[in-house]
């Protein structure tokens, strides 16, 4: 994989975040191919939830939250005074640790939540539903009851209609943050292949407590450690032969 | 100790100490409970009492055909135009509040959700002394419908604000990230996200505001002009809401007119029952919903 180089689609430069004085990410710097699933893995409370929340500027919303350095979206600076946070969210999509569909909406209304929130008008709404319900898999099972509410899905179909939700802005980037965290193997596997379709059309990010999820899935692996980047290579390689002895520690379960 | 010797069955003897003191617990909190309901059947016993010990209940029945149920109809429609006017003013400014309270924690921000929880406790009486002050003598108002609408929306207002917060706090934070992540603004998040979902406690903290403005009669009478003689009940006159006829008519010195404020009781009971039944029949179905399978597997 690292034999065919991939433009660069997102870029850190020393990159830190704060929660009031406490600081949660030092220094991280590196680059996120286009078109490649990038995993992040490491122990709980790594900085790796902040970190992706410091690409789609989530993290800001928090209270007493602080970011330095820059992150780059091919290329321009998604901290620059120019550019509004709401713009960057539609580019840069987000699914959750816990499924979180709008409980007052239907699927149909939920896929086009979207759209809808931000005042965008949905004039082939019937085919981005389609369309995007059909990338994640779940059109066969949801097609006769579009318009009953999101709730009433399983925890699996929930979270592929929050993926379905996230696509249908269409971004280039999609940010995960543990995206199989609340689900059941199965509903995880399918989760999984999903992943492998995606990957052709968006650069994702993924964060996983999970390595054999990110070895299964990813071309890319970071390891985070106490809020730095210990090291990020190819996926066979950190798995294979790390660099470092920590990455080698965590993985071989010595820690963690 | 093994294993095996821990697992004996406990021994039936007396309910040890901290059991028994739960069970005293238990009992305080259904009396305390259960106190309200005494309350109401006292009521409602006085009520039937006064009704049994009628003496011609045939010359209220008459007096109710000459007109007389006319008059309470009337004032049945003067408060429901009334508590109509008043929620047009307490709702949007009430909701307005509690979303402005929501916002990030500010020392500022706390020390008004204080005040407005101590105003709701405040008797509705001097509500009507400011309302008098303000809109009446200060704005020249005077002793109308407007002025009656506008001093019941002050003492609804912090009712109004404590539920609508409640509600608002009772939204998932994952609702407003999801929003949020969409690349919604704070005020889109807030009215095609947090509303909606916080709607059906909004609106039964609304209704049981609206119950009390429906209710309450001694702010009104300081605004209206101070006065229980000379029942008025023609629409568009503070003085013939419902809560000030029953009183008009208590003072009355005619023998059925007494008889009559029952009527007008019972009607002001029964509507304020259906007011509170709705209310909890929303707060029902926003916990069924809730309580339903979000997060979990319903098959």
């Amino acid at each position: 994989m690292s034999a065919t180089p991939t433009p660069v689609k997102l870029s850190m430069h020393e990159l830190s975040a704060w929660y009031g004085d406490r600081k949660v990410l030092d220094r991280i710097s590196f680059d996120v191919p286009a078109t490649r699933i990038t995993a992040i893995i490491g122990p709980s409370g790594c900085g790796k939830s902040t970190f992706i929340r410091c690409i789609n500027r989530m993290h800001e919303l928090m209270a007493e939250a602080r970011v330095q350095g820059r992150v780059e979206l091919d290329g321009h600076d998604v901290y620059g005074l120019e550019v509004a946070p709401e713009q960057l969210r539609r580019r840069v999509g987000m699914v959750f640790q816990k499924p979180n569909p709008f409980p007052t909406m239907s699927i149909r209304d939920n896929v086009l939540a979207g759209l809808r929130l931000t005042g965008t008008p949905a004039s082939d709404g019937d085919d981005t539903v389609e369309q995007v319900l059909r990338a994640v898999a779940l059109w066969d099972e949801v097609r006769d009851r579009l318009r009953s509410r999101a709730d009433t899905l399983s925890a699996g179909q929930q979270q592929r209609l929050c993926i379905a939700r996230a696509l249908a802005v269409r971004p280039d980037v999609l940010l995960m943050d543990e995206p199989c965290a609340a689900l059941d193997p199965i509903a995880t596997a399918r989760i999984e292949d999903l992943l492998g379709d995606l990957r052709t059309r968006y650069t994702i990010v993924l964060v996983t407590h999970n390595m054999q999820q990110a070895a299964r899935v990813s071309d890319r692996t970071g390891f985070f450690l106490g809020g730095q980047l210990v090291e990020i290579d190819d996926t066979d390689i950190i798995f294979t032969g790390p660099g470092d002895p920590r990455t080698e520690d965590y993985i071989t379960g010595k820690f963690g | 100790m093994t294993r095996g010797e821990r697992l004996r069955p406990v021994s039936l003897g007396p309910p040890p100490r901290h059991q028994r003191r739960g069970r005293l617990f238990a009992a305080v909190c259904m009396a305390v409970t259960l106190l309200p309901v005494l309350v109401v059947a006292v009521l409602l016993g006085a009520l039937v009492q006064s009704g049994a010990g009628l003496d011609e209940p045939t010359v209220v029945l008459h007096h109710l055909a000459e007109g007389g149920a006319q008059q309470l109809l009337r004032s049945v429609v003067g408060s429901l135009w009334l508590v109509s006017m008043c929620a047009c003013v307490a709702v949007p400014l009430g909701v307005g509040a509690a979303l402005q309270l929501e916002g990030p924690r500010r020392p500022v921000r706390s020390a008004l959700a204080l005040n407005i929880a101590s105003l709701a406790g405040v008797p509705s009486v001097l509500f009507g002394l400011v309302g008098l002050e303000l809109f009446v003598r200060a704005l020249h108002l005077g002793h109308s419908m407007v002025t009656a609408a506008l001093t019941l929306a002050l003492v609804v207002l912090p009712i109004v604000a404590v539920a609508a917060r409640s509600a608002l706090r009772a939204v998932p934070d994952e609702l407003r990230e999801a929003g949020y992540a969409l690349g919604a603004t704070p005020w889109q998040v807030t009215r095609q996200v947090v509303l909606p979902a916080a709607l059906p406690g909004i609106l039964s903290g609304t209704i049981l505001a609206i119950a009390r403005a429906f209710g309450e009669a001694a702010p009104l009478l300081l605004v209206a002009g101070m006065t229980m003689s000379g029942s008025s009940t023609a629409l568009g006159d503070p003085r013939g809401v419902l809560p000030l006829h029953v009183l008009a008519l208590l003072v009355e010195p005619r023998t059925a007119a007494s008889a009559e404020a029952l009527v007008g009781v019972v009607v002001l009971l029964g509507t304020l029952l259906v007011l509170s039944g709705w209310a909890m029949h929303l707060r029902h179905r926003h916990e069924r919903r809730r309580d339903g399978p979000w997060f979990e597997d319903p098959r």
